[in-house]
């Protein structure tokens, strides 16, 4: 389980959240929607314990973030909107560099599957990733934060830089994680994926909750209008 | 704790063998090294081959002087106006030299030792040279001096931490510089374990290459065959070094820079400890109390000699009998010959106590500059360090201090035992031409390891970590207020 309670943060004087309450259950996905300075990236930072709130709490799998950041991080897996790797070493070799910090061991079969899971050529497996476009990266990206079975997921616009094909198979990835027990978090400009993959949908605004959806309720075209909506009468 | 070690050792090779930069540096050292110990094992062989040619000379000449006793004789028939049975040609023929022996460990640290003496002749008729370079052609080139000796010290006191910086600079900035650290943060069960291992593992990669420096060095100039326990404490002083340097660098990476701010502090130590420090206290200190070199002090000395050696006699005389209350002038008019050998020898004896005087203020002056350099000792980890290296070596500079001191003593002593003979105004029998031998005078040094040195280099380490620390932990609560990691 995901869990904010009654959350702020600044930065100086900027305000960037407001008592923001969430809750994402186990074998659920919340989608976080909201325009850029929303405050969803830093909502992503407070819960991997990358930032600390000024009040309120944050909890991972029943661990306060904020007293115990290394226990809540190691249930919590993160794809960054940006993902970066090792450019000197290959898809397979970050794979296993990084699953090995999290104390995971896999045999280069299973390193394979899960790559390719993710959306990653077979071919590309072994070559380095200084070679990869944004996209690629982003696959084995998520290839790592899925390989660590953590018990909450979170995803910062994780489907950045991918293709309709890659976005496609991030959402069903993303339900299986979800599927499987997991609490996801994914914040994401893209509402048609957010319709795909989420069992509920919030937007943020000046770092306040304004309003939360059951997107399975609305089509996407109704879900951009809710959205758009919301924007125009917040601004 | 050990799946974490393991994946980061995996990791750190990956990271080496995949960046050719690395390999070359370590790769260069090696070589730089390797080199080293070969110039401080011919400079030491060398060494060692002087001291052997001279003690082959002395061995010479003293058994051609026995076989006259043996054969009655006074000297050689092609040369009839030698006789050893008189106090110059008895000087002359019980040849002898005060000499130092490198220590064990000389040829890893030879210092400046081929611009200082480690021999001198003991004469007491032709004055005494404690200043006198062993090299002559070292001395009087300018370049040479100046570079100072390619030895082992210099390679891991002055190297040594750029290599390291090689490897470190970029460990965790280079996380930051490529936005990787927060997915190490999640994927990591202690990010704190995982700094560790990751500054440890390049100091435990150049603390490697150091001991196979050492092995080899060990190895090569025989150092741990002929002194296991100073060959050990010379590489327990440099592995306490490469920690200590460690300790700086983990020091600057935990400030959370990038790798290229990382990469100017760590320069910026480097020159600071290894370039500005050092030489801002020589120039200070050289400002304060000038050196005198060797070449200098053995001009002024001979012209001294020459002064006094052409000087009245009269000058010299009543001093020379004060100061020795068992002689006294001799009672009967001496003939000519012995005459002009005994005014001969009070002004000779005149001139070895004006060295001794110059000797004895020479080293007043140098025990002063070592106390003022060694008052800097703090901010100095190089000098002190390096100097460490040369005292276990035998190359430091007391050392020569007290063999030029050892000089003067065995010219002092046979000196007086010549006046001796000189005055009885008899011819020397054997036993007394043999027992000018014994003032030969075979030094060897080698000394613990400085204690204020080691106390030096361990408080710098404990400021460095404790620095690290607070760096650290500032940047943690930046980090977590901020969100820039």
């Amino acid at each position: 389980m995901i869990e904010t309670q009654e959350v702020s943060k600044s930065y100086g004087a900027t305000q960037a959240l407001h008592a923001l309450s969430l809750t994402v259950n186990p074998g659920e996905v919340l989608g976080l929607l909201g325009p850029n300075g929303a405050g969803k990236t830093t909502t992503i930072h407070l819960l991997a314990g990358f930032l600390q709130p000024d009040s309120g709490s944050v909890v991972i799998d029943g661990v306060d973030v904020v007293k115990n950041p290394d226990e809540a991080r190691s249930r919590l897996g993160y794809i960054p909107e940006n993902v970066a790797l090792y450019p000197f070493l290959s898809a397979m070799e970050n794979l296993q560099h990084f699953s090995s910090l999290a104390g995971l061991k896999f045999s280069r079969e299973e390193m394979a599957k899960k790559l390719v899971t993710s959306g990653l050529a077979p071919e590309a497996i072994h070559r380095r990733v200084s070679t990869f476009s944004k996209g690629m990266r982003q696959k084995v990206g998520i290839a790592i934060a899925t390989s660590k079975n953590a018990k909450a997921l979170v995803l910062d616009e994780p489907a950045s830089g991918l293709d309709p094909h890659a976005s496609h198979e991030l959402s069903m990835l993303v339900r299986q994680v979800a599927d499987a027990g997991a609490a996801v978090l994914m914040a994401t400009h893209d509402l048609f994926r957010a319709k795909e993959s989420c069992d509920r949908v919030v937007i943020l605004q000046g770092g306040k909750l304004v309003q939360e959806i059951d997107p399975r309720s609305l089509s996407a075209n109704d879900l951009e209008k809710v959205y758009l909506k919301q924007m125009e009468s917040g601004s | 704790m050990i799946s974490l070690s393991l994946s980061i050792v995996r990791f750190e090779c990956q990271r080496l063998v995949r960046s050719p930069m690395r390999l070359a540096a370590m790769g260069v050292f090696l070589l730089c090294g390797m080199y080293a110990i070969s110039s401080g094992a011919h400079h030491v062989s060398e060494w060692e081959k002087t001291l052997k040619e001279l003690s082959s000379r002395d061995a010479s000449l003293r058994s051609e002087a026995l076989g006259w006793y043996a054969e009655q004789v006074s000297g050689p028939a092609d040369r009839d106006w030698i006789d050893i049975t008189q106090p110059r040609y008895a000087d002359r023929y019980a040849s002898a030299h005060a000499v130092m022996e490198p220590e064990p460990l000389a040829a890893l640290a030879i210092g400046l030792s081929d611009i200082r003496s480690s021999w001198a002749v003991v004469s007491a008729t032709r004055g005494a040279q404690p200043f006198r370079t062993s090299d002559p052609a070292t001395l009087g080139n300018a370049e040479k001096l100046l570079s100072g000796n390619f030895d082992l010290a210099f390679v891991l006191a002055y190297l040594m931490p750029l290599l390291l910086l090689v490897l470190m600079f970029d460990v965790g900035s280079m996380e930051r510089d490529l936005g990787i650290m927060r997915t190490v943060r999640t994927q990591t069960a202690s990010p704190r374990a995982w700094w560790l291992l990751r500054v440890s593992l390049p100091i435990l990669v150049v603390a490697t290459l150091v001991g196979v420096l050492l092995v080899l060095g060990g190895v090569w100039t025989g150092a741990i065959e002929s002194s296991f326990s100073l060959w050990k404490t010379f590489s327990l002083a440099s592995m306490g070094y490469v920690l200590l340097w460690g300790i700086l660098f983990s020091a600057v990476l935990s400030a959370g820079s990038g790798s290229s701010t990382a990469a100017l502090w760590m320069v910026g130590l480097w020159i600071g400890f290894c370039v500005l420090v050092p030489a801002a206290v020589r120039q200070v200190v050289g400002s304060q109390l000038p050196n005198q070199y060797a070449s200098e002090l053995t001009t002024v000395l001979r012209a001294e000699r020459y002064e006094i050696l052409l000087g009245e006699v009269e000058e010299y005389r009543d001093s020379f009998y004060s100061s020795r209350p068992k002689i006294s002038p001799p009672t009967e008019t001496p003939d000519r010959g012995t005459a002009s050998n005994m005014d001969r020898m009070m002004k000779e004896a005149a001139f070895l106590s004006k060295v001794e005087e110059v000797s004895a203020e020479i080293s007043e002056r140098e025990i002063q500059r070592e106390a003022a350099v060694a008052s800097f000792g703090w901010i100095n980890p190089a000098y002190v360090f390096q100097n460490s290296l040369c005292v276990l070596a035998g190359t430091e500079s007391v050392n020569f201090r007290n063999h030029r001191n050892g000089i003067l003593l065995a010219v002092r002593d046979r000196m007086e035992s010549l006046i001796g003979l000189q005055w009885k105004m008899s011819p020397i029998e054997k036993a007394d031409f043999e027992s000018l031998f014994i003032h030969e005078n075979w030094l060897k040094h080698g000394q613990s390891p400085q204690k204020d040195a080691l106390l030096k280099g361990a408080s710098l380490a404990l400021v460095a970590a404790f620095f690290a620390s607070i760096l650290s932990r500032s940047k943690r609560t930046r980090e977590r207020k901020t969100g820039i990691v």
